[in-house]
């Protein structure tokens, strides 16, 4: 089920509110379908607002973004995952996954059974009929990433989704969501502060900087696409950390 | 049940604290020599309320009808009210600062006029009963559909919901534990809207209820008679409001975490 992820192509695309100084400037950039794209940068950089422009949350003061060539601004199939899990407290587990297909009127049968899927397929196949009240942080995570998955999107839009978790259950999340991604190749753009987490993920890092806004540079990261928790041990991987700090470092310094 | 304390810590301080009162009441009316159509004592309130038994229980139902009809019908009419003003922009700019207003108005002034319109039995004493009740749930109520989490907000308009879906799937669910905020305030006026009611309609008030009886115990000094029906009036309010948070327990329990604090407040 390879989604018909589009490619996604960013063309001068700038952002300020109101009389405000840019948020975002100039940037260009050219995404295949599903390729991972990781954002960094540090607070206040537009990291948010770039995928708020993306999900059409928020339009951008210049420049625009084609999805597959379309100047028409029509939009693929999106998921966005928030910092917080952002479920419904009065919907069970099951409850809020089938949410976005309860919303597009899908019979109630048929989003029960792909809600039952994915709540297996997140690894939360016992806790379907619990409460968002009766769950740790990560399972809370995992609900959001299955409610995503639930519309089968061509891309998905990640802020900072496990910021607020330990390490072991960030680094169990970001493993699976590799693996969801390899399966199913949406394209990801996906916000963090920890350049360890960018490199374990992505296939390009997008640097920003804040004051003023631009784009700094974008980190090619070659390492294997079929990453798991094995590959943090390697020295490569390490050395790809120390490649990727370095460059970031030199560039923001500047 | 709440960490710091037992059940036998929860029932047996309440009752060493109103053995305490009472030890107090008795001392205060000794004390002074008070006479019974001053201050009964608690034996002489309890004595009156069996004496009276087949009037104050007429008077009681009277009132809790009463208070009932105006109590559902706050509580049904304020709920679509309040639906109307969040679907509504309009409304909610033009309307609901009136609705705000409206709970600043006395309730005897609203019962002075109503008496004067309706039939003074059950009719103006639901109707002010109503009163009392509708504004408070309107206003909770609206706070409630208002105060969504703006990530929830977005997360619905991501996926494209119609407005009735964010009103029915979002607003409406979010803003329950609004809602019986509201309902547990007008479950308390309601009585005291229904006996202000009843005291207004005075003589004139057909079906009694227990602020006629009041009336009727003012008139004749009996003091204790007084006691008996206020103490009445207290039951019935704790009833309509722990039917309130049974209501709200049923709904909520699930998922709302502030439960707790609603029969034991620590």
């Amino acid at each position: 089920m390879i989604a018909k992820a589009p490619e996604i192509e960013f063309r001068r695309v700038s952002k300020r509110f109101g009389a405000g100084p840019l948020v975002l400037d100039g940037l260009d950039l050219k995404v295949s379908p599903g390729e991972f794209i990781c954002v960094i940068g540090p607070s206040g950089c537009g990291k948010t607002t770039f995928l708020r422009m993306v999900a059409g949350l928020s339009r951008p003061s210049g420049g625009e973004i084609r999805f597959d060539a379309q100047a028409d601004g029509t939009r693929p199939e999106l998921a966005f995952i928030f910092q917080d899990a952002t479920l419904l407290p009065w919907l069970t587990v099951l409850g809020n996954i089938e949410l976005p297909l309860r919303l597009r009127g899908e019979p109630r049968a048929e989003r029960r059974a792909t809600a039952a899927r994915l709540t297996a397929e997140v690894g939360l196949g016992a806790v379907g009929d619990y409460h968002p009240r009766q769950l740790s942080g990560g399972m809370k995570m995992r609900v959001s990433l299955a409610r995503a998955l639930s519309l089968s999107p061509d891309v998905l839009l990640l802020d900072e989704p496990f910021g607020a978790l330990d390490a072991i259950t960030r680094n169990r999340l970001n493993e699976d969501l590799l693996a969801l991604h390899r399966r199913e190749g949406w394209t990801a753009f996906f916000v963090t502060h920890s350049v360890t987490e960018a490199v374990f993920l992505a296939d390009r890092i997008l640097v920003l900087a804040a004051e003023p806004a631009r784009v700094e540079t974008i980190i090619p990261v070659d390492l294997p696409r079929a990453r798991t928790l094995a590959l943090r041990e390697s020295d490569e991987f390490h050395d790809a950390v120390a490649e990727a700090t370095r460059r970031m470092h030199s560039v923001l310094a500047r | 049940m709440s960490p710091t304390g037992t059940w036998r810590e929860y029932i047996g301080w309440p009752l060493l604290f109103g053995a305490g009162l009472l030890g107090l009441w008795y001392a205060v009316k000794g004390i002074f020599a008070l006479p019974a159509y001053t201050l009964p004592a608690p034996h002489e309130v309890l004595g009156a309320l069996f004496d009276q038994r087949t009037a104050l229980a007429r008077a009681a139902l009277a009132t809790a009808k009463g208070s009932l009809a105006g109590f559902s019908a706050a509580v049904g009419l304020g709920f679509a009210l309040s639906l109307l003003i969040a679907a509504f922009r309009v409304l909610r700019i033009g309307l609901y600062p009136y609705v705000l207003f409206m709970q600043m108005v006395p309730i005897i002034a609203t019962a002075a006029i109503i008496v004067t319109w309706l039939d003074a039995g059950l009719p103006s004493v639901a109707a002010i009963a109503f009163l009392i009740g509708f504004f408070p749930v309107v206003a909770s109520t609206v706070a409630g559909l208002h105060s969504v989490p703006s990530e929830q907000v977005e997360l619905f308009r991501l996926y494209k919901a119609r407005p009735w879906q964010e009103l029915f799937l979002l607003r409406v669910p979010s803003s329950l534990p609004y809602f019986f905020t509201g309902a547990k305030i007008a479950a308390t006026l309601a009585v005291i809207g229904s006996v202000t009611g009843e005291i207004f309609a005075g003589s004139t008030a057909r079906g009694g209820g227990l602020g006629f009886m009041i009336l009727i115990y003012k008139s004749s000094v009996n003091t204790p008679g007084i006691f008996a029906a206020t103490l009445l009036c207290c039951l019935l309010g704790f009833l309509f409001v722990g039917a309130v948070l049974l209501l709200k327990r049923f709904f909520l329990r699930k998922w709302h975490d502030s439960l707790d604090t609603d029969f034991n407040p620590l």
